[in-house]
């Protein structure tokens, strides 16, 4: 550190773990950088009218009478294509042992903390977020600059969901940001192992603060994420922004306020940690073009207890995004991939952005659904079941079949369309949901292969009655593909 | 009983003896009697195969000297014939032996002079071929010569393009290479030099502290702190 | 009276750490002195403070007002803002309080001060007063005339 000829200073008189407490720095602002004489840095986070609080970013000794010195400039990270493909921690620094950032010229620094942009600088999502994945796509759509929370149990297979989302957006000019927050370090490793090997890397940017890093560190994974999704929506490139988890997050910050000595509330947690949350999710939407034009969508990650999303932090979450998919671990046991609960899943913004005959075919299978969710506790009563209620109940099971979907697959969304559809025809009665457990990969080759199946796939329809008549129409030609005749 | 049996024996011969007697007698007379009527059959079959016999004679006879008659005939005919055949045939072959020889002859004659002729013209042609083989040698001589010297001067030509070329783009390149190096050297120069400053200020100031503390006493020293203090007065620094 | 007690003390007394130190020693004498406790032992240096007081300073401290008093000092001087003083060379008593003195002339007020040994500083010392940091030391100078005085080292050189 060298001292210039003015600059302001601080003394520490109190330290507690990484909080520490200093006197002078007069002019100090909140999120300014402090600096001591061995290179360890400060983030400037509460003002009090006789002291400054700072929370250390690094490890390293602090001792009564050290004297810090205040940084030129703000908490920031720089930004940059040369992100790309590379793992950072908050600050940017690289962690993927791939040495330095190649940086260029055009470096931009941006600032961790920023207000999000104001109502004048957004516009209506009209676009959905495509993710090949029949449920989402189909049933409970994105839209682009939505922020949908995942909630669910340990090992349900969200993160294989999140590494899904991030691979199938490959080749869709959409930058993928990935903030692990409070993560194992081996987890993240995996997971840079799996992007790598889905040649998903080249376009996601990792920020990972580890279990074991500070928690100040932790606590501005997000902030980072945010940023630096800002930059890229701000160079006009989509962005789809993953923070995983915010409970973990929010644990994080409650450690640092209860060091801080901030009067704790509900569940302990400080009263700010919904506008913490809050401030953050407000930052994602669909920008004008005058503000970069391109949306960011996030999707905030909660791990339940017990699938117990009613209590503190889950229900904040999803009061402040636009809905929530809910994953199950017994849905997951079940053989459900991915294992999300239907009914209590929720998207707001989605299904404005769907096309027309996939919203109609989505709302059929979903009266299906529900009605077959009746029926079926009947059924279990009676031995002869009335034709209407057989077939409910045969297409709730093909349509149970034809949602579950294996990790690393990318089905389009014209064929989710033409498969959802296919419940309603006379399919169903030459074929059984076995036939879609075993040659749903054939059957999707071939409906591509269709060139029926394409004229309807382009052809403009209004209603679903005649996107379904098509179909049926359509069906020898899929059928009786070589390979195709085996019930 | 056997001895009766032996009684019987001479009775039952003389009794079988008798019967046999009886049938032989009856047979022979049988016999005789169609050995009559065959004989009368022989006799009159003779007969009439001696009249044929005659009459068959007789004919063969009338043939045959009616044959020699002819035969007769027919011998002087030939001998006629077969002297005047002679005579035409030996004129007919010393003919053709003449008029063959006379060919052969003509023949031989011409075919001496055509190849006569046919010598000539060969050797007249391999003259031909000669001379013409030796012009054309000479004309491709000349054409190879000629496309020889045209090809070294367009290589020439080409080569001195070429290495005009070359040497003005690795100029260029070297230029433009020994640029960069100029400004790497020149950026590590500056670094250089300014590191180089930086230690002999550091030096300096390590020098000066050393010296100071020595040299300077602690009045002096303490002048100087007046002095600054009193500038931060001036500042306002302090107030 | 306590502005005048602690006004007596703050008499020839420049630095927060000396202040703080009499303060010590001055309650350690009158509570060995008031309640018959075994006396601390003092080195030359303190003796030579405590006898340097007025007897009259001295009467007025009884048994109850003894710990409030103090208190209330202890209390004033936390509130003190030193002023840091870098200096090269290291001080004694002798030097610390000329400076002490030199600095209630020049700003005709009550100035505390802590001083703080910088041996890089050359020469001169630099001050921080509220937070902020300003050097006017002789390194501070060569760092502002460093090309002068490169171009003349190398003016030497050729």
């Amino acid at each position: 550190m060298k001292l210039t000829d003015q600059s302001e200073i601080g003394y520490v008189y109190q330290s507690q773990d990484f909080l520490i407490r200093l006197n002078g720095l007069p002019t100090v602002q909140i999120n300014d950088l402090v600096e001591n004489e061995s290179g360890g840095i400060g983030w400037v986070n509460t003002l009090m009218e006789d002291y400054v609080e700072v929370l250390m970013l690094n490890e390293g000794q602090i001792i009564p009478g050290q004297l810090f010195k205040k940084l030129p400039y703000k908490l920031g990270v720089s930004a940059g294509k040369f992100l790309l493909g590379r793992a950072i921690n908050p600050l940017g620094v690289p962690i993927d042992g791939r040495g330095l950032l190649t940086k260029t010229k055009d470096v931009t620094v941006v600032n961790l903390e920023q207000t999000a942009p104001g109502i004048e600088s957004r516009q209506f999502i009209t676009k959905q977020f495509e993710t090949g994945i029949t449920i989402i796509d189909s049933l409970l759509p994105l839209g682009k600059g939505q922020r949908e929370l995942v909630l669910g149990d340990a090992h349900s297979g969200k993160t294989s969901f999140l590494v899904d989302l991030i691979v199938n957006q490959r080749g869709k000019n959409t930058v993928c940001i990935y903030a692990s927050i409070g993560k194992p370090i081996a987890s993240v490793r995996d997971l840079i192992d799996v992007l790598k090997a889905n040649q998903a890397l080249s376009y996601t940017v990792v920020i990972a603060a580890s279990s074991t890093e500070p928690a100040p560190l932790i606590f501005l994974t997000p902030k980072t994420a945010l940023a630096l999704a800002e930059y890229f929506q701000k160079q006009g490139l989509d962005v789809l922004v993953i923070l995983d988890d915010l409970g973990i997050h929010a644990k994080v910050h409650r450690e640092i306020s209860l060091l801080g000595g901030r009067a704790p509330g509900r569940e302990s947690y400080p009263g700010d940690i919904f506008y913490q949350h809050a401030r953050l999710m407000e930052r994602a939407g669909n920008f004008r073009s005058e503000f970069g034009g391109a949306s960011i969508t996030a999707i905030p990650v909660m791990e339940l207890n017990l699938t117990d999303f009613a209590s503190f932090i889950p229900t904040n979450l999803m009061a402040m995004t636009d809905g929530h998919l809910l994953f199950r671990s017994n849905l997951y046991n079940l053989g459900q991939r991915p294992a999300i609960d239907l009914s209590q899943s929720v998207t707001r913004v989605g299904r404005q952005t769907q096309d027309r005959i996939s919203n109609l075919i989505s709302l059929r299978i979903r009266q299906i659904l529900s009605q077959a969710e009746e029926l079926q506790t009947i059924s279990r009563f009676s031995a002869e079941l009335p034709p209407q209620t057989q077939l409910v109940l045969k297409q709730k099971k093909m349509i149970d079949e034809i949602l579950k979907q294996a990790s690393l697959t990318f089905i389009p969304k014209h064929i989710q369309s033409i498969l959802l559809g296919l419940v309603f025809t006379s399919f169903i009665k030459e074929k059984d949901e076995e036939y879609f457990t075993k040659e749903k990969s054939s059957l999707i080759k071939m409906i591509s292969n269709s060139p029926q199946m394409q004229g309807i796939v382009q052809a403009q329809m209004t209603s679903d009655n005649q996107f379904i008549q098509h179909l049926e129409q359509a069906i020898p030609s899929i059928i009786n593909q070589p390979g195709g005749n085996n019930p | 009983m056997p001895d009766l049996f032996y009684n019987f024996i001479p009775l039952i011969f003389g009794v079988l003896s008798l019967i046999i007697l009886i049938l032989y007698l009856k047979e022979y007379n049988l016999r005789k009697r169609s050995q009559n009527l065959s004989d009368q059959l022989l006799e009159q079959t003779q007969q009439k195969g001696y009249q044929i016999l005659h009459q068959a004679v007789k004919q063969a006879q009338d043939i045959l000297s009616t044959a020699e008659l002819e035969g007769i005939k027919i011998v002087a005919g030939s001998k006629i014939s077969a002297g005047k055949l002679d005579q035409q045939y030996e004129k007919k072959i010393t003919q053709s032996i003449q008029t063959s020889q006379d060919a052969l002859s003509q023949e031989t004659q011409s075919a001496r002079q055509t190849l006569q002729a046919q010598e000539a013209e060969f050797s007249k042609f391999l003259d031909d071929l000669k001379k013409r083989a030796s012009q054309m040698d000479s004309q491709t001589q000349q054409t190879a010569q000629q496309r020889i010297n045209q090809l070294f001067e367009q290589f020439e030509g080409r080569l001195s393009n070429f290495l005009v070329k070359t040497e003005s783009q690795t100029t260029q390149s070297i230029e433009l290479e020994l640029k960069s190096a100029r400004q790497l050297i020149d950026t590590y120069k500056n670094q250089q030099l300014a590191l180089i400053d930086e230690n002999i200020i550091a030096m300096m100031e390590q020098t000066l502290s050393i010296v100071l503390a020595k040299k300077l006493s602690l009045k002096d020293q303490l002048d100087l702190v007046y002095e600054a203090l009193e500038k931060a007065k001036v500042e306002k620094f302090i107030t | 009276m306590n502005d005048q007690i602690f006004k007596i003390i703050l008499t020839n007394t420049y630095t927060l750490a000396q202040l703080k130190k009499r303060v010590r020693v001055l309650k350690d004498y009158l509570i060995s002195q008031l309640f018959n406790e075994s006396r601390p032992s003092l080195n030359e240096k303190d003796l030579a403070y405590l006898r340097s007081l007025e007897p009259s300073f001295y009467q007025q401290f009884n048994k109850d007002n003894l710990y409030p008093i103090f208190a209330d000092l202890e209390k004033r001087i936390s509130q003190f803002i030193p002023l840091y003083l870098y200096l090269p060379f290291e001080t004694d008593d002798q030097v610390t309080s000329q400076i002490g003195l030199f600095i209630q002339k020049t700003y005709g007020k009550l100035i505390l001060f802590d001083v703080k040994y910088d041996p890089a500083l050359i020469a001169g010392c630099s001050i921080s007063w509220q937070g902020i940091y300003r050097d006017y030391s002789l390194r501070k100078k060569i760092e502002d005339r460093k090309q002068e005085i490169l171009s003349i080292l190398k003016g030497f050189l050729k």
